[in-house]
């Protein structure tokens, strides 16, 4: 069901730092930045706290079983309604005070809904791998998520090629999740355009990209021995 | 020997236009009509543009490959600015001739005001639009986005902020600036009647300035730029009217010499490999580092320079494939085209209106592959029709005033 195409879940660059940090005894730490806004009322009744799990949720528990040894310990920075440069301004202290082995960043959206200017977007995107990888972080890059009904209003791609361009100019793997949730739509594994959409839709996405996601940061591992910063 | 012809024609277009066209009472830079002269180039490719800005504009549509954003750093916009640009100044500056610089200034305006209105009329349906999706469409998969248009929540700062054009939907980013590049436009045409090169060169130094400080205008909500910045992209429209002020048979030799095709030809492989390695992944990694560190991101807002040399480069191949005199151009298979630039205000405006009934009907019918491609051939086709109207009422309107007049 979570199937997409290994162009879209390869790594493409090796995760060093990570791998590292995963085969010593000391606790791997995980952050995950997310601008993403949840907000409470639009969240299916059913959910016993209020809130569907999201891939970060799945991300931790799938590395943990993957990786029982690996200490794994996952946190999740939420800097709501934050653009790309908003971020990099707050990253050296979020850095210091997580010291992660690798740092899952999930960026775009804000960008693509202000219309922020591409280029000060790339740079600091550019910006910001630069300043995860001085304080010895791998980094991951994903991209903003697919969304036919609103595409009129926002138009995510140059955002996305710009992430895409930024993360393979600068050796870190890009999720593209964009495309992948695009693959998902056109094999008629998700429809995400049907009102109302089914309960379990939030929380199936979110599952399946954080195995995505895992299967990318397993590639990104076990390719250490390919190349090293 | 073509070439040569293209050039003898180059030289006299404009001056053979300005000497037997009439002055056109309304709607002088898309009423229709074709005056002995006209350089249908222009129309061509403004129709051209058109067609390919309405087949951006559908968002997750398969046909969008086609355009010309996917082969090159430049794409439609820039052709449509700089030809609205040239035939602004080419129509306008005759005009100035006849009838003076105040009539010719209010003409201008009363332009820029239809733009306007037109511009407020597609945000009442863009609004229409988003009130439906609001309204029918809850999914907590798209909290984020669909917070993103709850500015509905206070339609009354929404409305004001889009009369002020500091709000602008995303599919209508080139009218608001083409409202005020053609809404500034009568000083900077008189500018360029009296002193061409200087203007050229000022517009130009202001550009310089503008990329290098990156200032924009700022706008709704969250203080959010123009996606292009109106004083970076008026050296394209200004180089464009210098241009259809006879700039362009001073650029002839330029035009016409070997060398400047030769590095036209040889920039635009360079850029296309650049591009296609963006979306097409056997050509990943061509572009060396290094090269790629330089060249990227290329800013749309603020028409990097990439962007303009790529648009030049285009033009000098074109001109150099496509002499005015061209028999094909009168052909009746590019008849549509050139129909859409001739009425190209309309025709932008309804294809803004059609991107936005295909997404319609992509999310709420049916969104198949095939449905892209028949959304997208009937929009062209429906532009195409709208147009043949115009032009028809055009020619009706005029033979009715020449008859009354005559």
């Amino acid at each position: 069901m979570c199937a997409a195409p290994s162009t879209l879940t390869r790594a493409g660059f090796p995760l060093p730092l990570l791998a590292r940090s995963l085969s010593d005894n000391t606790p791997t730490r995980i952050i995950v930045l997310n601008s993403a806004t949840l907000s409470k009322k639009s969240t299916p009744p059913a959910e016993k706290d209020g809130l569907p799990r999201t891939f970060t949720s799945f991300i931790e528990e799938i590395l943990r079983s993957r990786y029982p040894d690996g200490k794994v310990a996952l946190t999740t920075v939420n800097l709501p309604r934050a653009t790309a440069e908003t971020v990099v301004a707050r990253l050296p202290e979020v850095l210091e005070k997580a010291k992660p082995a690798l740092m899952i960043w999930q960026t775009g959206t804000y960008d693509t809904i202000l219309g922020a200017d591409s280029r000060a977007f790339a740079d600091a995107v550019e910006h910001g791998i630069n300043l995860a990888h001085g304080a010895g972080t791998d980094v991951i890059v994903v991209g903003p998520q697919y969304s036919p009904r609103t595409a009129f209003a926002f138009d995510v791609a140059p955002y996305n090629n710009t992430l895409r361009w930024i993360a393979r100019t600068n050796e870190v793997p890009f999720f593209d999740r964009y495309d992948i949730m695009r693959f998902w739509e056109q094999e008629g594994i998700f429809d995400f355009d049907t009102a109302p959409p089914p309960p379990s839709l939030f929380e199936d996405v979110h599952r399946c990209i954080g195995r995505l996601l895992v299967g990318m940061i397993t590639d990104g591992v076990d390719a250490r021995t390919l190349g090293s910063r | 020997m073509r070439q040569a012809t293209a050039a003898k024609a180059i030289v006299h277009e404009v001056p053979a236009g300005a000497a037997s066209s009439p002055p056109r009472p309304a709607h002088p830079s898309g009423g229709g009509s074709v005056p002995s002269g006209r350089d249908l180039r222009l129309d061509l490719f403004r129709g051209l543009a058109l067609w390919f800005i309405f087949l951006n504009h559908v968002p997750n549509n398969v046909v969008n490959w086609i355009t010309n954003r996917n082969f090159g750093f430049s794409d439609a916009t820039e052709i449509f600015v700089f030809i609205s640009g040239y035939t602004a100044a080419m129509v306008y500056g005759r005009q100035i001739d006849s009838n003076g610089v105040m009539v010719t200034s209010a003409r201008i305006l009363r332009r820029a005001w239809q733009l306007y209105v037109a511009f407020i009329f597609l945000f009442v349906i863009y609004l229409a639009e988003i009130s439906y999706v609001i309204g029918s469409f809850s999914n907590p998969l798209y909290a984020e986005e669909m917070g993103a248009l709850q500015f509905l929540s206070e339609p009354d700062v929404a409305l004001v902020q889009a009369l002020m054009l500091r709000f602008r939907p995303a599919n209508m980013d080139v009218l608001p600036l083409y409202i005020v590049l053609l809404g500034s436009f009568p000083p900077v045409l008189w500018a360029l009647k009296k002193r061409p090169d200087l203007t050229l060169a000022a517009s130009f130094a202001f550009y310089l300035l503008i990329i290098t400080t990156g200032y924009n205008l700022t706008g709704y909500p969250d203080d959010r730029q123009w996606f292009f910045n109106p004083f970076a992209w008026q050296f394209l429209f200004v180089f464009g009217g210098w241009c259809g002020l006879g700039g362009s048979d001073r650029l002839g030799f330029i035009v016409q010499s070997r060398a400047a095709l030769m590095l036209a030809a040889l920039y635009l492989v360079v850029s296309l490999l650049v591009v296609v390695s963006w979306w097409w992944s056997p050509l990943d990694g061509i572009v060396p580092p290094l090269i790629a560190d330089i060249i990227y991101p290329i800013s749309k807002t603020d028409l990097s320079p990439l962007r303009l040399l790529h648009f030049l480069a285009l033009a000098i191949v074109v001109v150099r494939l496509i002499p005015v005199d061209l028999p094909a151009l009168r052909s009746k298979l590019l008849r549509p085209m050139i129909l859409c630039g001739q009425n190209s205000l309309e025709v932008f405006c309804f294809g803004v209106f059609l991107s936005f009934a295909a997404h319609f009907v992509l999310n709420e019918i049916v969104g198949t592959l095939a449905m892209q491609l028949f959304l997208s051939v009937i929009g062209i086709v429906l532009m195409v029709g709208l147009s043949v109207l115009l032009s028809w009422y055009g020619r009706v309107e005029r033979e009715i005033a020449a008859r009354k007049f005559g």
